[in-house]
């Protein structure tokens, strides 16, 4: 950098002394300070110059902070544990799915629907309890057709009628069964 | 070391509004290691150096619309960093408990905080005895020594004739020596 001569050597006219000072500051500057300093400067222009048009606008509204009232919600710091929970539990039902499909389809596969129409039913029958067979009757009342075995009304001229034609043995028989 | 044009240029690139950013940013970069270092002589801490520097920038914005050439463009935004850094001591001695006039003893408390401060370096020394003069001094001598500024120019950013301030200059020289001497 040039060094005006004429500087030193008004110094030194006015002391001796001056001769072995030299103008080097001895402070340090920041590193790229001069390279940011410009952009800082025009970042606070623009600042500056939102603040002025509202103080022309609306005055009131500078004073007000500018901080932001809303608050982001907590994060809560899951432990492990709860953090993997979830992939075990889809892996057990991905799991049970798998299985469950695998056994639906074995058991397709081993149907045999010819064998099944082929089946002698009553012989089926005859391996079936009396007791099983009532009350799968009972269970289905409504979709066996059953023939009418509806009881003919008694009358007292019917009763007499079937004395009359009933020998003495069978109405002996019948006394002593009411009895 | 980057060239810059001319202030008469950089002055018309200003007024134009289609180059007006460019102007302003070749001021600045022309002009602002210098108006940095007059400002660090005053102010010692780069902190307190950055933020007036700032607004000096700042107001050099606001008012370069206005400016009339009726001094050099130099000179007009020296007057403006002087007045914003006194503005700003004046503000600190407000504040602060201890005079920052004269003695200097805050100034000369934030030189020996320096990171790289060494009392037995003439550099340092000399830091100290400029802080130990009035603050007009202080302007007088580090605008003549460091700046090399030539009186006229001077007397017209002080509004001081230039006799007083070659008056001055010699006794600021004078104190520095005998600080420099006894410490």
């Amino acid at each position: 950098m040039y060094k005006d001569p004429n500087i030193q050597k008004e110094l030194e006219t006015i002391s001796s002394f001056w001769q072995i000072l030299h103008a080097t500051m001895p402070y340090q500057v920041p590193a790229q300070y001069f390279e940011e300093l410009h952009g800082i400067v025009r970042a606070s222009i623009e600042k500056e110059a939102v603040y002025t048009e509202l103080a022309s606008i609306a005055p009131l509204l500078n004073s007000i902070p500018k901080t932001n009232v809303y608050q982001q919600p907590a994060m809560v710091q899951k432990k492990p544990i709860y953090r993997i929970a979830k992939w075990a539990v889809a892996a057990v039902f991905i799991g049970v799915v798998l299985v469950g499909a695998r056994m639906f389809n074995n058991n397709s596969n081993t149907l045999d629907d010819a064998a099944y129409i082929q089946v002698d039913q009553s012989i089926i029958l005859q391996t079936i309890s009396d007791s099983t067979l009532l009350s799968y009757i009972d269970a289905h009342e409504q979709l066996i057709t059953t023939p009418d075995i509806s009881v003919p009304d008694y009358t007292l001229e019917t009763s007499a009628s079937l004395i009359e034609q009933s020998s003495d043995q069978e109405l002996l028989e019948y006394i002593e069964s009411s009895n | 070391m980057a060239l810059h044009l001319d202030d008469t240029s950089l002055l018309l690139q200003f007024q134009n509004p289609s180059t007006k950013e460019k102007g302003y940013t070749g001021i600045v970069k022309k002009y602002q290691e210098k108006l940095y270092w007059h400002i660090r002589r005053m102010l010692v801490d780069h902190e307190d150096t950055n933020d007036v520097l700032q607004q000096v920038l700042i107001k050099i914005w606001n008012g370069l619309e206005n400016f009339r050439e009726d001094s050099k463009l130099f000179t007009w935004m020296y007057r403006i960093a002087t007045n914003e850094t006194l503005t700003f001591i004046e503000k600190q001695k407000k504040r602060a408990t201890v005079s920052l006039d004269g003695d200097g003893d805050g100034f000369q408390d934030k030189i020996k905080a320096d990171s790289n401060f060494n009392e037995n370096q003439l550099i340092w020394k000399l830091q100290l005895a400029i802080k130990s003069l009035p603050e007009k001094q202080q302007l007088v001598f580090n605008l003549r020594y460091y700046d090399e500024m030539p009186y006229h120019q001077m007397s017209e950013l002080l509004e001081t004739s230039e006799g007083a301030l070659k008056a001055s200059y010699h006794f600021a020289a004078k104190k520095i020596e005998e600080f420099i001497k006894n410490n």
